[in-house]
């Protein structure tokens, strides 16, 4: 029989086989990287978001006048964050307070937070992280003497 | 060619997977893509809504300091008179870096039109970028109480979408 009769079959299955199982394997492979990309995405996406929560929680923990009253040249050490669920495998600091200057500020210009305390306000820097390294989240707030 | 010829099945059946796949790898793809935009869109929104948050606390405490601001006639806390080629003076700048990006929230500032009150009212819109208002506070200087005046807060309002929380 010859092999390019059209009514024939011969000689074909291993080389259509071959191709096949390459494509599919091509494929696979394809969607398996797709797959572990997407799930590594998204376990990093979830720790954001929570860190994102912890530090917005750290946040108004830490301007709450009632809760955390003004210190006047507080340190990082000097607001307290207890009573803030912080899931396991995550972490919350008070990264640094920097103090206003009490320099009056000329119309449109920017206020400005030094090293030299206090001047009534302050502005306070906090960081969320998880406990592997992969989600950090800072967020920078103004805390003001009150009244 | 015979319909019945199996001649070419492979390659069909192989382009029907590979289109499949595809589609399933790209829908994958898209809702990655999507889950990662909105993370940064409320990441943006965040740092924008502490940001202004912040700076209305900083023109509070710079009017604390300065009891011109928001004074009446204070032309800080004024627009300009019509017809107006300019917006309200910025009051205030305030920065902040979250996440390494830093934000700058301006701050604008009416006085209370009653130049009777022994006190001032005096109401602080911030904003970022834009023009568009992200928080509005009203709040009240107790001038007469002494040097560093007390204050109170009358109202403070996140605009946030809908526009006619700060007309």
């Amino acid at each position: 029989m010859r092999r390019n009769d059209i009514d024939s079959n011969d000689g074909f299955s291993l080389v259509e086989i071959l191709i096949t199982v390459a494509i599919v394997g091509i494929t696979f492979t394809a969607i398996l990287g797709g797959l572990i990309t997407t799930i590594t995405a998204s376990a990093y996406q979830r720790k954001a978001a929570t860190a994102d929560a912890i530090v917005r929680s750290a946040a108004e923990l830490v301007k709450d006048s009632v809760r955390n009253p003004y210190a006047n040249c507080a340190g990082s050490g000097a607001y307290s964050l207890a009573g803030l669920s912080v899931p396991a495998g995550f972490s919350v600091t008070i990264q640094g307070v920097k103090y206003w200057d009490g320099q009056p500020v000329p119309p449109g210009d920017m206020v400005k937070f030094t090293s030299n305390c206090d001047h009534g306000m302050q502005q306070i820097s906090i960081q969320a992280t998880s406990s592997d390294g992969q989600a950090t989240e800072t967020l920078q707030v103004i805390k003001r003497s009150v009244p | 060619m015979s319909v019945r010829d199996e001649d070419g099945q492979v390659l069909l059946l192989a382009l029907g997977f590979l289109l499949f796949f595809g589609l399933v790898i790209g829908a994958m793809l898209t809702f990655g893509e999507a889950s990662v935009l909105s993370t940064a869109r409320l990441r943006e929104q965040r740092a924008n809504v502490y940001a202004a948050d912040g700076a209305i606390d900083a023109a509070i405490q710079v009017g604390r300091s300065d009891t011109g601001v928001g004074a009446y006639g204070d032309p800080r806390c004024q627009p300009p008179p019509p017809p107006a080629t300019s917006a309200t003076p910025t009051l205030l700048s305030t920065t902040s870096t979250d996440n390494g990006v830093t934000t700058v929230a301006k701050v604008v500032c009416n006085w209370s039109a009653d130049p009777l009150q022994p006190d001032r009212t005096v109401t602080f819109t911030s904003s970022v970028g834009t023009a568009t208002p992200i928080v509005r506070a009203t709040v009240v200087y107790h001038d007469s109480g002494g040097t560093v005046p007390d204050v109170n807060i009358l109202s403070w309002t996140y605009c946030g979408h809908d526009s006619g929380a700060c007309p």
